[in-house]
């Protein structure tokens, strides 16, 4: 089902405000951490200015962000490229999402991957695994499957869930790693662990069918409850076909067609469960449509 | 209340015998319209066998079922999803044989006899309409059978050899859970778009029931 290891796709500057290397202590960003992002950016100018390169990083994320100022992504570029030259491994990979994505500075796919390699080289998980998924594509540097699973490694093995689960995707297919399901079992699970919908799903195929671990109906049951829950439509399909089947958990016409309708609606469709969903008297399939749409509705009001 | 209540009638595709259905047209008609089956129609020959092999990947791909005509020895080589098979009761028995309860048996049916018999053997569907081109008086057959299928049992129904959007709002209306359109439609200009506008007339059809 995992069609490739890329599928989480590329971490966003979000984890940048917790990152290593924050001069925490600094009184821009006390400001910043309050919220008076005018007093920040005035304190991190004259911070900057003493050579200070968290403060260099933090005028770059207020830029980049807009916070209390226009956006301005030329000068977040600017402000990054300093700190970054100063050696901060938070600009580097923001300046290196930047540089991939051509925002405020040209698009540059080696700069990127130069970046995220000086980041990578601090121990920035973020940049570890965005560099990973550059070698795994090939753009930026030449393809090199060994490389990409070794910065996946470096990654997963500080706790990044989307590096736990890619690298997992890794061990599954053998890319850059002897294909080992044990392990391949091992590292999605520790993504599921921590709520990752898609590593979710995964491992609860993995238990299912005991691939790289003891079978466990129960346990496969629960993660496609936790993904579906999640609003993952492929975890919401297989929920669905263990409710009508009565597989782990006791068979539930409603819920199998609830379950199914929110998958079918986000893309995923079940010829059998159609006819299932046919089958079913118009009171269940009123009870389905209600189930579904209390459960839509939960949704927008979190 | 009970309007949501209508189960949504959904499209399922017949693919015309020769190989003139190009997979970009089909590609098309599954990326803009929901599609729930695509059945293949006639097919015998190794060539076709290799044929219907990639059209089963494209449509599985697409979330889609991939059944073929009658041959469930050829339905498993290709990893398709079941058949769709002439009511007879052998004919089923033996489809059911090779392809395990989990395989998808559907059954083109001239009559309630038909529709009972295999009904109750355990059809995953039946389809109710001629293969052919037909007349008023087959498509009023076509229409009572269904309204009186879908009030009394609970197998899916298929209504067969659909034409227009017109027709499959009608038989949708009449308790149809499939509407199966007829191979011509692949022969026709912008088959894509045809199939598209059926398919939101079916849409239609589910809100105002």
């Amino acid at each position: 089902m995992r069609l490739s290891p890329l599928v989480c796709g590329l971490v966003l500057a979000a984890s940048l405000l917790t990152g290593p290397g924050r001069a925490e202590e600094s009184p821009a960003y006390t400001a910043f951490a309050r919220g008076q992002y005018l007093t920040a950016r005035q304190l991190a100018e004259g911070e900057a200015k003493q050579g200070s390169k968290e403060a260099y990083t933090l005028l770059g994320e207020i830029y980049e962000g807009g916070l209390g100022t226009a956006q301005d992504l030329t000068k977040a570029a600017d402000a990054y490229a300093k700190a970054a030259d100063l050696g901060d491994a938070n600009a580097q990979f923001a300046l290196g999402i930047l540089a991939l994505e051509g925002r405020g500075v040209k698009q540059d796919q080696k700069r990127a991957a130069d970046l995220f390699e000086l980041a990578a080289k601090s121990g920035n998980a973020e940049a570890q695994y965005n560099l990973a998924l550059i070698y795994l594509d090939g753009k930026g540097r030449p393809a090199d499957e060994k490389k990409a699973a070794e910065w996946m490694q470096k990654a997963a093995s500080q706790g990044l869930p989307t590096a736990e689960y890619d690298l997992g995707g890794l061990y599954q297919f053998g890319r850059g790693v002897t294909k080992d399901l044990t392990k391949a079992a091992d590292w999605t699970g520790k993504a599921a662990e921590v709520g990752l919908a898609a590593a979710q799903v995964e491992y609860g195929v993995m238990l299912f069918k005991g691939e790289g671990v003891a079978v466990d109906h129960e346990r496969a049951a629960k993660m496609f409850r936790m993904s579906a829950e999640q609003g993952n439509p492929v975890a919401q399909n297989r929920l669905a076909r263990l409710y009508a089947n009565g597989v782990a958990v006791k068979a539930d016409p409603v819920q199998a067609a609830k379950w199914h309708l929110l998958a079918r609606e986000a893309g995923v469709s079940d010829f059998t469960l159609d006819m299932f969903l046919a089958k079913l008297t118009p009171e269940q399939r009123a009870a389905a449509n209600k189930a579904a749409n209390e459960w839509r509705d939960e949704r927008l009001t979190e | 209340m009970m309007a949501e209540a209508v189960p949504p009638c959904r499209l399922y595709l017949v693919l015309p015998p020769a190989p003139a259905t190009s997979d970009e047209v089909l590609s098309q008609a599954l990326a803009v319209t929901e599609i729930a089956c695509v059945l293949r129609w006639g097919g015998k020959t190794s060539i076709d066998e290799a044929w219907d092999s990639q059209l089963c990947t494209l449509v599985q791909r697409h979330g889609a079922a991939f059944l073929v005509e009658a041959d469930a020895e050829r339905a498993r080589r290709i990893g398709a999803d079941g058949v769709h098979v002439a009511a007879d009761v052998p004919l089923y028995r033996r489809a059911r044989d090779h392809l395990g309860q989990r395989g998808i048996i559907g059954v083109g049916c001239r009559s309630r006899h038909d529709a009972m018999v295999l009904g109750e053997l355990g059809a995953d569907y039946v389809a109710f309409g001629t293969d052919a081109a037909h007349d008023a008086g087959e498509c009023e057959e076509r229409a009572e059978l269904i309204a009186w299928w879908s009030e009394t049992f609970a197998v899916p129904c298929v209504a067969w050899n659909v034409e227009t959007a017109a027709e499959a709002e009608k038989l949708a209306r009449l308790g149809a859970d499939f509407v199966a359109l007829a191979p011509s439609i692949f022969d026709a200009a912008e088959p894509a778009r045809r199939i598209a506008e059926i398919g939101a007339a079916l849409q239609g059809a589910r809100r105002v029931a």
